[in-house]
């Protein structure tokens, strides 16, 4: 997790960029007041009528959890330029991390603070939440099942962040058993411009753990489509092979581990990252 | 072996008798002793006009209690762990109302002592946590300087950055 702002490199927008799609999101670095922001004004900085210096409001500001920062905006104007300014929000990550942040607009650590899109774009990826935000495909043999905790194998290392303190884990059968996640962006305009504008890497990531007494084939597959990809695809359509879909993904890319009989006692963790 | 004591006079011209390692938690007393070579003379008053005896006294009681704590990490992997935290020592002896926590913070800024000062302020942002903004602006006196069309762009700004 540490890792993740290291991978994002700020590039320019260029219109040959395969990823573009289109962005509302004008980010503001620091908001520009229709009235001129008067610097000396003390409101904000005042609490009660004693007067603190603005590195204090900040180094109080930045103990808030960053989920309830954005509203704080809406207090003041002082209070507005700290939270929206990136000094506030790298000394937020420099406390947190042992590698040096880089320098990035605020909103970039507020996305990566507040959501899990940048460590795993996935949404439940072990069962946590039952069969939320996947679709079935296939579901063979014995079907999919959510065991909590795995039957077949040693339970799942508890303080992945991931699991939430979960170690449930979904279990396939002796047939093929596949699902699907559709993770759209159209109502993300904020990642989405995250994405156009500085290219991080995308981790797409599972824990996957095969049963004692059988081996087992894991494969774990993205495909990024464009927006214009049209409503009325169906999912089926998707999980089918690209070459096969009237649709050409932008990328594709899949990653397998087998597991042998008598191996799979452990859980281990399947990475993909879309560069 | 005995330590060796200084003295600590207040604003209001209080002189404190304290353990020169206690003082040392203060990174500005410790510079002035060291830049000033005051280490060994038993006699020298150290003036510290930015603070009154109240809040002297109080900070000579958090740093006596806390004297034996490690010194803060420079590099560390568990840095996270410990930024929400605060002790019930802490949070009994900062249990006092709005003024005095404010000047804590100043006192402790100004004397330079960073464990102080991190629990003071997480103090005051557990205070604004889960607060909508009117509340904050009544809790702590501020005023609402942003126009109604200000407020509707940060508003609509906010939105976007919902999306996530």
């Amino acid at each position: 997790m540490g890792n993740m702002l290291k991978n994002l490199q700020p590039q320019c927008e260029t219109s040959s960029s395969k990823f573009k799609m289109k962005g509302e999101f004008t980010p503001v670095y620091q908001f520009k007041f229709l009235e001129p922001f008067d610097e000396d004004s003390t409101n904000g900085l005042c609490l009660n009528n004693v007067y603190l210096p603005e590195e204090i409001i900040e180094n109080i500001l930045s103990y808030v959890p960053p989920t309830n920062l954005l509203g704080l905006t809406l207090v003041c104007k002082r209070w507005c330029n700290i939270i929206k300014s990136e000094n506030f929000w790298m000394s937020i990550y420099n406390r947190r991390h042992p590698d040096k942040a880089k320098k990035l607009p605020w909103y970039v650590f507020y996305s990566y603070f507040t959501t899990d899109n940048f460590h795993n774009i996935l949404r439940n990826g072990n069962g946590q939440e039952q069969y939320k935000y996947w679709t079935i495909v296939k579901n063979y043999g014995d079907e999919f099942k959510i065991e909590n905790p795995p039957i077949g194998s040693e339970p799942l290392p508890p303080d992945v962040p991931d699991f939430n303190g979960r170690t449930s884990c979904f279990a396939t059968s002796y047939q093929d058993c596949s699902k699907i996640q559709e993770i759209s962006l159209r109502n993300k305009r904020l990642l989405r411009y995250i994405l156009n504008k500085f290219m991080p890497h995308i981790y797409v990531s599972e824990w996957v753990a095969g049963r004692f007494d059988c081996g087992c084939m894991y494969k774990l597959g993205i495909r990024g489509y464009s927006e214009e990809y049209s409503e009325d695809m169906s999912l089926d359509s998707i999980a089918d092979s690209p070459e096969g879909s009237s649709l050409m993904p932008l990328f594709y890319m899949t990653k397998k581990i087998v597991i042998e009989q008598w191996e799979g006692k452990n859980g281990k963790s399947l990475v993909l990252r879309v560069v | 072996m005995e330590m060796p004591n200084i003295k600590l006079q207040s604003s209001d011209g209080e002189t404190f008798e304290v353990d020169v390692e206690i003082a040392k938690c203060s990174v500005t007393i410790k510079t002035m002793l060291e830049d000033l070579g005051m280490d060994d003379e038993e006699e020298e008053v150290v003036p510290l006009p930015n603070v009154n005896s109240a809040i002297l006294r109080k900070v000579i009681q958090w740093a006596t209690y806390h004297k034996d704590d490690p010194p803060p990490p420079e590099d560390d992997e568990n840095k996270e762990k410990r930024t929400d935290d605060i002790s019930s020592w802490d949070a009994d002896f900062l249990k006092v109302d709005q003024g005095t926590l404010f000047e804590l913070i100043l006192a402790a800024n100004y004397l330079d002592i960073k464990g102080l000062l991190d629990v003071t302020c997480k103090t005051v942002a557990n205070m604004i946590k889960g607060k909508a903004p009117e509340e904050i602006r009544k809790t702590f006196n501020i005023k609402n300087d942003f126009t109604a069309s200000e407020e509707e762009q940060v508003r609509k700004e906010n939105e976007w950055c919902e999306e996530k």
